[in-house]
C-alpha cells in the first residue's frame, strides 16, 4: 500500500454496492484520491457517474463497501469504519459547503457560524470569537450581525464557507457550490476557497459541473462509471 | 353606578344607598339587593295587560260572579295578587354559638330545612357551580384537543419546510436531542406567545362580558402548565419526522 502522508485525505480503492442480489448496482468501483492540505480539486464527472455517492462516503454519511480512507494521520475507514463516533467526526473533521448554503434563517450571521464549534462543545465567547475572525478573513465581518435574509447569494455562500472552516478541519467537501451564482461570485468563491486551503492547511474537494471554474482547478478528478481519473487542470481545459 | 343614582325595578323607583364589589349569583349575574316584599313583588308582580285579562276571566266566571254574594270577585282577585310565601331567611348567629346546634334547634322545633354556612356552600358549589364548571370543562378538554391538533399541525408543516436544513444540521454533525431541542423550543414558543395573547386578551376583555368573569391566578398558572404539556404533545410528531431525516439528503440532488 502507498504511503498516504499524514496530511489531507487519502482514499484507496473504495467500492460502494447498493443492493444485492441480480439487483445490486455498483455505485463506485475501486475509487483512488489524495488531496492534499493547501489544494483544492476538482470532482466533475456526468450525472449518476457517482459523484454524490463519493462525496456521502468521504463526509461518512454512507458506508463504503470496501477500500480504506485515511484523514490526516487517522484511518478512518479500512473495510469498515475506524472512528465510533462519526457525528462528531463530521462535525470537526469535515467542512461541508452546499450548492444553497442551508443557513439557519433565525440566527444570525455570527451564530450560524459559531453554532458548530458550540455543538462541540466549546464557550460561547470563544465560538463567537472565532466566527468573526473567519467573518473578517472571508470580507463578510461588516454583516456579522444581520439576519440570513439580509444577505446576498454570494455573502451567504461565503458564511456557508466559513461554518465549513470553523472547527479548522482537514478537508472540506463542496458540493456544487457556485451552482446558483454567476461567473463573477463563482469564481471570488473558487477564490475564497483557494486561499482558505492555504491559509488553514485544508484540503477541498469542488464537486462541480460548472464550466466556468473547471479552468480554475490545478488538478481535476474525472468519474465516470465509477471510477475516477486523475487529470491535470491543463491537460482537461485544452481537450 | 354611584351612591344616590336612581334605578327602576318594575313599577317603583329605587335609591342607590351602597354599592357591593364581585357580588354576582351562582351563575354569575349581577345581584340587587332590595326589600323581601319588594322584590317578591317584582318578581310574581304581573303587567298590566295580564292582570285586567285575568280580571275580566274571573269576572266572566259564573261561579265567582254569582248573585247574592258580591264582593266575592274581589276577594278572589286580591288573594291572587299577593303571596305568602317567602324565599329563605338568612339567619346570623352570635359567634359563640355552634351553627349545626342552632339548625338543629329551628330543624326540631320550626320543622323547616335548614342549612349552615358550609352545607349552603357544598350545595352551591357541589350541585349548581359544579354542573356549570363540567360543562365548560368539556368545552376546554375540546378547545385542548383542537389547540394541540392545530399546534401540531403548524410545526409540522413548518418542519417539513426545513427538512434540508435538519438534514444539513444532522450533517454537519448536530445531535439529535439538540434537533429535538429547537422543535420543542419552537412549540414552546408558539403556546407562550398564544398564552400571553389569550391573558392579555382574557384580562382586557372580561370586564365587557355580560356576567362576571372571576379570572383567578391559580387557574391562569394551570392553563399555563396545561398549554405547556400540548405544546410538548404537539411537537412529539414534527421531531419523530425531523429524527428520522438522513443526512445524506444534504448530499447531491
Amino acid at each position: 500500500m502507498a504511503d498516504m502522508g499524514e496530511k489531507g485525505i487519502h482514499i484507496e480503492a473504495i467500492y460502494k454496492r447498493y443492493g444485492k442480489g441480480d439487483t445490486a448496482v455498483d455505485a463506485l468501483k475501486g475509487v483512488d484520491m489524495q488531496v492534499f492540505p493547501g489544494e483544492v480539486v476538482g470532482l466533475i464527472g456526468p450525472s449518476g457517474s457517482g459523484k454524490s455517492t463519493l462525496l456521502k462516503c468521504l463526509g461518512a454519511v454512507i458506508e463504503p463497501t470496501s477500500g480504506r480512507m485515511k484523514l490526516g494521520s487517522d484511518v478512518i475507514y479500512d473495510n469498515g469504519w475506524k472512528i465510533p463516533d462519526l457525528r462528531a467526526l463530521r462535525r470537526d473533521k469535515i467542512g461541508f459547503v452546499f450548492q444553497a448554503p442551508y443557513l439557519i434563517p433565525f440566527l444570525d450571521v455570527t451564530d450560524n457560524v459559531a453554532l458548530l464549534p458550540m455543538l462541540a462543545g466549546r464557550s460561547n465567547a470563544e465560538s463567537r470569537k472565532r466566527a468573526l475572525e473567519l467573518l473578517e478573513a472571508l470580507d463578510v465581518g461588516h454583516r456579522a450581525k444581520a439576519m440570513i435574509s439580509q444577505l446576498s447569494g454570494g455573502e451567504q455562500q461565503r458564511v456557508s464557507i466559513a461554518r465549513a472552516l470553523i472547527n479548522r478541519p482537514p478537508v472540506i467537501l463542496a458540493d456544487e457550490p457556485t451552482a446558483p451564482l454567476d461567473s463573477e461570485r463563482a469564481l471570488a468563491v473558487i477564490r475564497i476557497l483557494n486561499q482558505m486551503a492555504v491559509q488553514y492547511e485544508t484540503a477541498v474537494i469542488v464537486v462541480t459541473h460548472d464550466e466556468k471554474i473547471i479552468p480554475t482547478f490545478k488538478r481535476l478528478y474525472h468519474i465516470r462509471d465509477g471510477k475516477t481519473q486523475e487529470v491535470a487542470g491543463e491537460d482537461y481545459n485544452n481537450k | 353606578m354611584t351612591l344616590g343614582d336612581q334605578i327602576q325595578i318594575r313599577r317603583n323607583l329605587y335609591t342607590v344607598v351602597g354599592l357591593t364589589r364581585r357580588m354576582v349569583s351562582s351563575s354569575g349575574d349581577p345581584m340587587v339587593f332590595i326589600p323581601l316584599k319588594d322584590a317578591q313583588e317584582a318578581q310574581f308582580l304581573k303587567d298590566n295587560d295580564a292582570i285586567v285579562q285575568q280580571r275580566c276571566r274571573i269576572a266572566a266566571n259564573p261561579l265567582f260572579n254569582r248573585p247574592g254574594v258580591p264582593g266575592l270577585v274581589d276577594a278572589v282577585i286580591a288573594s291572587q295578587s299577593t303571596n305568602p310565601y317567602v324565599n329563605a331567611v338568612l339567619v346570623q348567629i352570635n359567634p359563640d354559638l355552634s351553627p349545626e346546634e342552632v339548625a338543629e334547634s329551628i330543624r326540631r322545633w320550626k320543622r323547616l330545612q335548614v342549612y349552615t354556612r358550609s352545607q349552603m356552600e357544598g350545595i352551591l358549589v357541589g350541585k349548581l357551580i359544579a354542573t356549570s364548571a363540567k360543562q365548560i370543562g368539556m368545552f376546554l378538554v375540546i378547545l385542548a384537543i383542537v389547540s394541540a391538533a392545530i399546534v401540531a399541525f403548524i410545526i409540522f408543516t413548518l418542519t417539513l419546510g426545513k427538512i434540508r436544513e435538519i438534514a444539513v444540521l444532522k450533517l454537519i454533525g448536530t445531535r439529535n436531542r439538540t434537533i429535538a431541542w429547537m422543535i420543542l423550543q419552537q412549540s414552546l414558543a408558539l403556546g407562550m406567545i398564544g398564552f400571553v395573547v389569550g391573558k392579555i386578551a382574557a384580562t382586557i376583555w372580561a370586564p365587557f362580558f355580560p356576567k362576571y368573569v372571576l379570572l383567578v391566578p391559580q387557574d391562569a398558572v394551570s392553563g399555563f402548565m396545561v398549554l405547556m404539556v400540548i405544546c410538548v404533545l404537539a411537537s412529539l410528531l414534527a421531531i419523530r419526522t425531523a429524527l428520522k431525516v438522513d443526512p445524506a439528503e444534504a448530499i447531491g440532488g
